[in-house]
């Protein structure tokens, strides 16, 4: 933001009460991917998800009840109004055309497009985003002259302002945060479902391989921390049976050692 | 993704009649195999029904219409899926269709007491977006064991309607259609709103459906964001559409990669498994609100059953009786049908021969038209028996258990454990059992099956066997040769397949993940539909092919006429029936097969063939019995005594034990029959696998039966 190029005392306090903090944006638009993903947003699912305390998480939510974004229902659940979830998706949409404009038209590194864009998405107008998304699909209509302009941008050796500055990005604090993606501890003890006695129940914990048998097994349900139970072994040895998620399927050795599972019975 | 759509966006068939008062609607039905989804299709569309094949796969779609209520429906069944990823040509026939013909309405059909594991396609579907109708097939099961599934809520979650039916009974058929009426009404869903894949792989998707839009016209073919999930999950076709269809795809490509696979490094999962978590995550939580299941004491019916045809010492004696009662069903029980019809046949070609006058006309009737007819038909009672056979026993579920408990034995052959009903068909007969290896699902597996049936000794190569053997082979060695020539069929198809899965069938192993539906009682309607369509389809698709082919092999047969014949020239003291057998001897010698045999003689004279054995042998593409019945014809010539002991005695005394074991080896292999070929051709839906498969196993056998014979002849035999 740029605050010499606003010189007009009234459209900067309109500008202020009208829209969302940098806070409030993250906190709008995590109310509503929680409430895609679970169902359901409570101020405590707010708190763990942003890594912040409860109490902070409470504050955010009162202001933003006062903004008239969200409402909180009789069991303490939040919900969006709708000019709440069209803030937010205004948010998330500008976020996106943000980054694809900074990666892909102007090649900035993708580290620093995603902070930037994460910084402007909730200070740019519904219009803006809009301007911004034609421009970009015009240039990206027009390849020829989309890569002569990058080249000549690229090329560019004024005295420019930016000239000291380095190409690499001076902080690296932008890296995505992964819940409940953390790697295998290694020193676990890892047996496959083909190791198995018949009749005892596992956990998956991971399912290894690639391609088409892999797809296959995700498809059919065998996902991690879904509950397995070895049935039977067929009489020449080969393919087992198993039961999960309430059903029935067969599976050839080789398939179920690409299945890695922690036993359950023990 | 092919542009190219094959058979054409479904358009509206002219008005039938009736004037139509509301516009077709185009319907797609979905689901997992064992859904019932084709019982759904048959109580909708009832007989008005078309097949519709893909170019280039085996795989069928089904197309029908409904008309009822004042409603029109458009009605495409489509193959079985479990996912709308394409892992093999089922889904990615399914897929394509709804992708590229956009139905109005999608109708997702779900077996009701396996919720969970349907719900993984619906959440793809919705995915996908438009107008979904789910069906609850099945609920008369799924109340009996105690499951409550709660309506509203699940189509709230889903922003589906969804309707409960019971396919076998019809019960629920009118409320569904009522059902599609209204869903049509409504909005189609915008699949980009509906779900969420959690921050990390959410964004990387959102940022590739957002510049899929932002590349403009060329990247508009497939929705946005769906294009995304599936090029997230590594979709092949996705990312070849991408690659090379969408302007500055490469450079998207490129960037989502890397995007995906820092997101990979640091989750240490494929990202087909961060999807698939999130589907399965989030159906498990509207589950957890929608389902409600009493705890069943007892265990359930199938897992009692299981525990004994799968059992470990009881499990294979009772997979072996099944299957010798199958094979006794099919060939024993249609024997005396087929019996029965060939003499029908023959007393029809009676019946014209004694009422037209000799002449060209009526041998084309009889030996032509009725002969061909007769012959199309007389495959009938097998096709019916094997289809019930088999519509019983994949309908009560042992099927996949049968595939389940062979599997060890046909993995190892490079085939599945379905190929086996398919290739134990084949010891009666190559037609039914190349329109068994429907069973088969996946389109490599059953090529290969397809491909080495022929090898099984049909019972139309025993009448060669019971000829050649007793007329060469000395009585203490009759059994073993004979089972020597099964054995070397089945060892040849062994040796062919591992053949075929190194070069024109290659490719990743298809997976045995295959579900074991519950047993269940078949109902009669169903089976029945199952033999009516196959026996239509078999008269329809294949008849005509074979009727063709032995119309021309009889004209091969019969022309060009011999003006005078040699046997009138010679003494007298024959009987009018020995005369007469000669001279059909030397018509045939005269004819363009016999022409054809004496053109082959000096290619075959290395395999110890005269050109007497080849005009049999072309006579043998009719039908592999045929081949005895010319033997017998062209010998007469020479000597005109026509009973079969006589034959044998003058093969033995023509020809050694070496030519004869050679004829034998050569039948067994060589030249499927015309009517494999047009079982073939309709089955593989071109003539690309019939043409290779009747020309590479008459190679093999050249080259196998020259080399029998050279070295039986270098070791001194049969000189």
């Amino acid at each position: 933001m740029a605050p010499a190029q606003i010189n007009d005392n009234s459209s900067w306090r309109a500008f202020e009460d009208a829209e969302p903090t940098h806070s409030a944006a993250h906190y709008l638009t995590t109310i509503m991917h929680l409430k895609e993903r679970m169902g359901y947003a409570r101020v405590t699912d707010l708190a763990e998800h942003l890594g912040v305390s409860r109490g902070a998480a409470s504050r955010a939510a009162a202001l933003l009840k006062e903004r008239g974004w969200i409402e909180e229902d009789p069991n303490r659940m939040l919900l969006l109004t709708d000019s709440g979830r069209d803030l937010a998706r205004s948010v998330e949409r500008n976020y996106l055309i943000m980054e694809c404009f900074l990666e892909d038209i102007l090649g900035v590194p993708g580290d620093i497009a995603r902070r930037d864009a994460c910084k402007l998405e909730h200070l740019l107008s519904g219009q803006t985003g809009q301007a911004l998304f034609r421009l970009v699909r015009v240039l990206n209509e027009s390849p020829k002259i989309l890569k002569k302009i990058q080249t000549r941008v690229a090329n560019l050796t004024d005295h420019s302002p930016f000239a000291e500055m380095s190409d690499t990005p001076t902080d690296s604090a932008t890296s995505l945060k992964i819940e409940d993606m953390e790697p295998l501890n290694p020193a676990d003890p890892v047996c496959s479902l083909a190791d198995l006695e018949p009749g005892r129940r596992a956990i998956v914990s991971n399912v290894k391989g690639q391609g088409a048998i892999h797809r296959r097994l995700l498809d059919m349900g065998i996902t991690k921390g879904t509950a397995v139970q070895l049935e039977q072994i067929a009489p020449l040895g080969d393919p087992i049976k198993i039961r999960l998620r309430g059903y029935d399927l067969s599976l050839r050795m080789s398939e179920a050692r690409m299945i890695e599972v922690e036993d359950a019975d023990e | 993704m092919p542009t190219s759509d094959p058979i054409g966006p479904i358009s509206p068939i002219g008005p039938m009649g009736t004037a139509v008062d509301r516009p077709t609607l185009h319907v797609a039905l979905v689901g997992n195999p064992n859904s019932g989804k084709t019982s759904i299709f048959n109580q909708l569309t009832g007989a008005n029904q078309r097949v519709a094949n893909y170019p280039g796969v085996t795989v069928e779609v089904t197309h029908g219409r409904c008309r009822r209520n004042g409603l029109d429906l458009q009605i495409v069944d489509l193959p079985g899926t479990y996912s709308l990823t394409a892992n093999s040509p089922e889904e990615r026939i399914a897929r394509d269709w709804l992708v590229q013909n956009r139905p109005d309405v999608i109708v997702q059909v779900i077996d009701a007491s396996n919720l969970e594991r349907s719900l993984y396609l619906t959440m793809q579907l919705a995915e996908l977006g438009g107008r979904l109708v789910i069906d609850l097939n099945m609920i008369d099961e799924a109340t009996q064991k105690g499951i409550r599934i709660d309506r509203a809520g699940l189509g709230e979650h889903l922003r589906a309607e969804v309707v409960e039916t019971v396919a076998s009974r019809g019960d629920g058929i009118q409320n569904l259609l009522t059902t599609i009426n209204a869903a049509h009404a409504r909005e189609p869903l915008d699949g980009a709103t509906l779900f969420d894949f959690g921050e990390d792989l959410g964004r990387v998707i959102g940022k590739l459906s957002w510049r899929l839009r932002l590349a403009g016209d060329s990247a508009s073919a497939l929705p946005h964001r769906w294009a995304a999930i599936k090029y997230a999950e590594a979709d092949a076709e996705v990312r070849r559409w991408l690659a090379e269809t969408v302007e500055g795809g490469r450079d998207i490509a490129r960037k989502t990669d890397r995007e995906l696979d820092s997101l990979r490094r640091r989750a240490n999962a494929s990202i087909e498994s961060l999807i698939a978590n999130v589907r399965y995550g989030k159906l498990a939580a509207i589950l957890a609100e929608t389902q409600a299941q009493a705890p069943s004491p007892a265990p359930a019916l199938s897992t009692r059953l299981d525990a004994v045809f799968m059992h470990k010492w009881l499990g294979m004696p009772l997979f072996l009786l099944i299957m010798a009662g199958l094979f006794q069903f099919v060939f024993a029980l249609g024997e005396p049908l087929t019996h029965g019809l060939d003499w029908l046949f023959h007393r029809a070609a009676a019946l014209v021969q004694g009422s037209m006058a000799d002449g060209p006309l009526r041998s084309l009737m009889v030996d032509g038209l009725i002969h061909g007819v007769g012959g199309v038909l007389i495959f009938l009672p097998n096709i019916v028996l094997l289809f019930m056979a088999i519509g019983v026993l994949e309908r009560c579920g042992y099927m996949a258990r049968a595939a389940f408990l062979i599997d060890r034995l046909m993995h190892k052959i490079g085939l599945h454990g379905r190929s086996f009903i398919p290739l134990v068909t084949g010891f009666g007969c190559s037609v039914p059992a190349i329109m068994a290896t429907r069973t088969l699902e996946h389109e490599r597996d059953r090529l290969a099956t397809m491909m080495v049936i022929p090898l099984m000794s049909c019972s139309a190569r025993l009448p060669i066997y019971t000829l050649l053997i007793p007329a060469f082979i000395p009585l203490p060695w009759r059994g073993p040769v004979l089972l020597m020539m099964y054995a070397t069929g089945i060892a040849l198809a062994v040796v062919l397949v591992k053949v075929l899965r190194l070069t024109i069938l290659a490719g990743e192993a298809t997976p045995f993940v295959m579900e074991l539906p519950p047993y269940r009682m078949p109902t009669l309607r169903s089976v029945w539909q199952d033999i009516w369509s196959k026996s239509a389809l078999y008269l329809r698709k294949a008849g005509t092919i074979i009727l063709a082919l032995s119309i021309l092999l009889w004209a091969a047969n019969s022309y060009p006429k011999k003006p005078a014949y040699d046997i009138d020239l010679r003494p007298a003291g024959l009987t009018a029936a020995q005369i007469d057998a000669a001279r059909r001897g030397e018509d045939l010698a005269h004819s363009i097969s016999g022409r054809l045999g004496r053109l082959m003689e000096p290619a075959f004279a290395p395999l110890g063939f005269d050109w007497r054995i080849c005009t049999a042998l072309v006579g043998a593409v009719a039908a592999k019995e045929v081949l005895v019945a010319q033997l017998g014809i062209i010998n007469a010539m020479d000597d005109p005594s026509s009973e079969p002991g006589r034959l044998q005695q003058l093969l033995a005394e023509r020809y050694s034990p070496l030519t004869g074991v050679c004829i034998m080896l050569f039948a067994l292999i060589a030249t499927p029959c015309t009517s494999t070929v047009a079982v073939m051709r309709r089955e593989t839906n071109s003539w690309k696998w019939p043409l290779a498969q009747f020309a590479g196993l008459t190679a093999i056998a050249y080259v196998l039966t020259f080399a029998v014979y050279q070295i039986g002849r270098a070791l001194g035999m049969g000189v």
